[in-house]
């Protein structure tokens, strides 16, 4: 007699740990003599337990992305010890590269934004603006 | 927006966390789809791979499936698992299309000429060998002794010697301490050993 094979939403419960007792005995009976089943979880434990590679490029890249002008800043002081010979220009790069950065950053944004509410006099305005950051970094 | 919000929206049919769930959950179901098509030898191009995802969505969507799923700790699992039954119905649907492309043993490679079938030119390594037949017939009596075994240990060494899973991996899929797996394996071990004796070494 061929027994049922268990729900995708039992097995997925199974393999989370989140079944009760007595379903639990029931999936192992059935998973003890069904091969399809089995191969079923193992590759779904496969796939939820490794790292996701293409998630980590993408967080990578959107980090290079985000700081490509401190990355670039970085290369172009390095640069500029390696190759003695243009150090001022290297250097040059790397402070133009350095304050884009410095001006692109989010805190540098919030920042100008508090001065400009001060000079207009708009002081609830630049309060506001700084119990906000009080509160998104406590 | 916490996933157990996101879930019963999604089951409400709110199509703005709908688009947030095919967002958050759209890696993990594509890793999913390129990991069984790896596991099936099926290299097929970027965009049907993308035609498989959007299909999974779809079909999660228009079925309402997420009504089924009871517990959001167990959401990306249930995702894999859709994910991976989808692929292999996917993979079976388009046989017959790749079928017309590819040519029977039966057939003549040289169409139009008397030549012998396909099949008989494949030297086969396997048939028909002794070896084959002996190793065959152990597999058989080693099937038959672990199917004496209780369902715990059967299960735990059927997925040690047959999937080839490590004690930390059959402790994580089956939720136990790494400890109670190594004494099940173990005692299956020695339960076969004694029937088998020494004609099945296993490892």
């Amino acid at each position: 007699m061929r027994r049922i094979c268990p729900s995708e939403e039992i097995l997925s419960e199974y393999i989370s740990g989140v079944l009760a007792e007595e379903d639990r005995t029931e999936v192992e009976k059935h998973l003890a003599g069904c091969a399809a089943c089995r191969e079923l979880l193992v590759e779904t434990h496969d796939i939820i337990s490794r790292p996701d590679i293409h998630e980590i490029k993408n967080r990578i890249s959107r980090w290079i992305r985000k700081n490509q002008w401190l990355i670039g800043a970085a290369a172009a002081f390095t640069l500029s010890f390696v190759f003695s010979e243009h150090f001022l220009q290297f250097l040059t790069a790397c402070i133009i590269m350095g304050a884009k950065w410095a001006v692109d950053a989010k805190t540098a944004k919030i920042l100008i934004m508090i001065y400009e509410a001060w000079k207009c006099g708009d002081r609830d305005k630049a309060d506001k603006i700084l119990s906000r950051i009080d509160g998104t970094e406590h | 927006m916490t996933d157990e919000e996101l879930l019963q929206k999604c089951i409400d049919k709110d199509r703005a966390a709908w688009n947030e769930f095919v967002r958050r959950f759209s890696s993990l179901v594509t890793r999913s789809v390129r990991y069984k098509l790896n596991r099936m030898d099926r290299h097929l191009s970027k965009n049907e791979t993308l035609d498989i995802v959007q299909e999974i969505f779809l079909l999660i969507w228009k079925k309402n499936k997420l009504r089924g799923v009871k517990n959001t700790a167990c959401l990306k699992s249930w995702l894999a698992i859709v994910s991976i039954n989808l692929s292999v119905n996917y993979c079976r649907r388009n046989v017959f299309k790749t079928a017309k492309n590819t040519l029977s043993l039966d057939e003549n490679p040289l169409a139009g000429t008397s030549g012998m079938p396909l099949g008989f030119m494949i030297p086969s390594s396997k048939l028909n060998t002794a070896k084959t037949l002996r190793s065959n017939e152990l597999s058989g009596i080693l099937d038959k002794e672990i199917s004496k075994l209780g369902y715990r240990q059967q299960l735990v060494l059927k997925l040690n010697i047959y999937h080839g899973k490590k004690q930390k991996d059959i402790a994580e899929i089956m939720n136990i301490p790494t400890g109670t797996v190594a004494t099940l394996i173990r005692r299956a071990k020695d339960k076969l050993r004694k029937n088998l004796g020494n004609a099945l070494e296993i490892e």
